[in-house]
């Protein structure tokens, strides 16, 4: 019981912590935070699934893991702007460290937030599905030429295969292919090797998912940072301000200097006699004094 | 008399000259409240209320007290940058003397990022003459016979480039600083071409939270002039009547 309570206090310091040094990179210019992504949003719910999130041994992963390796998984989610309540990503320990893995929607969902990227589309081959490809050698650019899918061939257990394309303001940006073979192969990774439910009678989703994770990851993995990490653009960006900067307060040090050099403490003013004995004489009344010397008898200041 | 100084320093400034028969207000950066209770909630000796320019560390309770029957002594710049309007709202022209109570205010223009800052020279038989120049980075008049001084000490240039250097504060800050503040060096150039001989005591106000140090401060201002010098602190109270050694 005791224990619980340590666990939701420190607990609440990590994502606390975490909010705070993302906060803190992002006002200095070091972390640029996804548009439309509430980093204190995704804390809090991340905070929510991790006080539930059990290791192997069914132990909570609050307790067993490191709390510099749940500050980094947290750090690592809001980098890449992930939403652990959308399943982009989940926690998993390993070892005492907790780790973020992102998500096959977590990756569509990155990548989609890549500059110039507008979607992310896939599609099953069927069996008499008309479909070519062709490879332009100048720029080595994998390109679907045809793809003529016929309604009367959708049949699961006549996938040929799977596309992924992923789609740019001016049309096809990166095209991905996979036979059901290696589709098959690559399930076979995996921990129910291809055997679920979900592969048995949704083979058709599956293998587009798969093929959009291939996809994606090659290219959000290989994307530059620009969008999601800006260190080394902004940067290069900083010095060049700070230079331009730098001038500026030289000028504005030496326009000061020149102005203060040419009209400070030049210009003689004060009373004259007349102004000043004319007020010298202004009494208030008597009368007056002494009824608010009267008042006075108060606290005094 | 006595200064009183209820803020001084960009949270807020309000000092508080006063006998027991009057009281003048120098600018109403604080909330009202606190200005009342640094009156000791006693407001039928206040004269009037100056204010230099319309930043909310020196003005912010404007309205309150031309609400509770205070006439406020400001540029036509100010009282307009305040959205002041009224019977109590008295104009100021610069090197154009008025009388406030039994207190002679000569204002003249300082040299701030405001719409028409003023500073005072304020001159009281039982004072003499008391020189008050804030947000100002440089200060265009010479003046003689001054009995009290305050003035502003906003930054010093090392302390400032430390911070710089160190990446506490932005650059663009130090281009406003330059150019709408008093630094230490340019307070010690005022300094030493003012005639001190009548100079009684010299308070440095509106000190810089991060680019100041008071102790610093005080003691290079004594060194160089040899007058007693204070650092307004909120509460500090001093005695400025003439001839009181």
């Amino acid at each position: 019981m005791s224990n619980n309570v340590v666990t939701t206090t420190q607990e609440k310091n990590i994502t606390e912590e975490v909010l705070a040094r993302v906060q803190d990179l992002n006002k200095k210019g070091e972390l640029v935070i996804p548009k439309g992504y509430s980093a204190e949003n995704a804390l809090k719910s991340a905070y929510l699934i991790l006080s539930e999130t059990v290791d192997k041994d069914k132990k909570p992963v609050l307790q067993t893991c490191s709390k510099a390796s749940i500050a980094n998984a947290l750090l690592d989610m809001v980098i890449q702007g992930l939403s652990p309540a959308k399943k982009q990503c989940y926690f998993v320990a390993y070892g005492g460290k907790l780790q973020l893995m992102r998500s096959y929607m977590g990756t569509v969902a990155v990548t989609k937030r890549l500059k110039g990227v507008k979607d992310v589309k896939a599609y099953c081959i069927y069996e008499g599905d008309e479909f070519e490809t062709e490879y332009n050698v100048d720029t080595a650019v994998l390109k679907i030429t045809k793809f003529n899918p016929k309604f009367e061939n959708i049949d699961i257990k006549k996938i040929k295969g799977a596309f992924a394309v992923i789609v740019g303001e001016n049309g096809p940006i990166h095209t991905e292919i996979m036979s059901m073979a290696q589709i098959r192969n690559s399930w076979n990774q995996g921990y129910a090797k291809g055997k679920s439910g979900a592969h048995t009678n949704f083979t058709e989703e599956m293998a587009k998912k798969t093929v959009i994770n291939r996809a994606c990851k090659m290219f959000a993995n290989t994307s530059d940072d620009s969008d999601i990490l800006i260190g080394a653009f902004n940067n290069s960006d900083k010095a060049d301000f700070e230079e331009k900067d730098k001038d500026m307060v030289n000028d504005v040090e030496y326009e000061v200097k020149e102005e203060i050099k040419e009209k400070a403490n030049s210009k003689p003013i004060g009373f004259t006699n007349e102004t000043v004995k004319d007020v010298a004489y202004e009494e208030i009344p008597k009368a007056d004094v002494e009824q608010q010397q009267t008042i006075m008898e108060g606290p005094g200041f | 008399m006595k200064l009183k100084v209820l803020g001084s320093g960009s949270k807020g400034n309000c000092y508080l000259l006063y006998s027991p028969k009057e009281t003048l207000i120098i600018e109403c950066g604080l909330p009202y409240k606190a200005i009342l209770k640094g009156l000791n909630f006693n407001l039928n000796k206040v004269v009037g209320c100056l204010v230099s320019h319309e930043h909310k560390d020196h003005s912010k309770a404007i309205q309150d007290l031309i609400k509770n029957g205070i006439d406020v002594y400001t540029s036509k710049g100010t009282a307009m940058a305040c959205e002041v309007t009224g019977y109590r709202v008295k104009l100021l022209e610069s090197e154009k003397a008025t009388k406030i109570g039994s207190f002679i205010v000569l204002p003249f223009k300082t040299q701030h990022d405001a719409a028409e800052p003023l500073g005072f020279l304020i001159y009281h038989r039982e004072i003499g003459s008391l020189l008050f120049i804030t947000d100002s980075y440089y200060c265009q008049y010479k003046f003689q016979d001054l009995n009290h001084i305050l003035i502003e000490c906003n930054y010093s240039d090392e302390i400032l480039k430390e911070n710089l250097d160190q990446g506490l504060i932005p650059r663009s800050l130090k281009n406003r600083l330059l150019k709408s503040h008093f630094s230490l060096g340019n307070v010690k150039e005022f300094l030493k071409v003012t005639d001190m001989k009548t100079v009684q005591n010299i308070m440095l106000i509106h000190l810089s939270d991060g680019n100041s140090n008071e102790a610093i401060f005080k003691e290079e201002i004594e060194r160089l002039t040899g007058k007693p010098t204070y650092v307004a602190d909120k509460g500090l109270e001093i005695e400025v009547s003439l001839g009181t050694f």
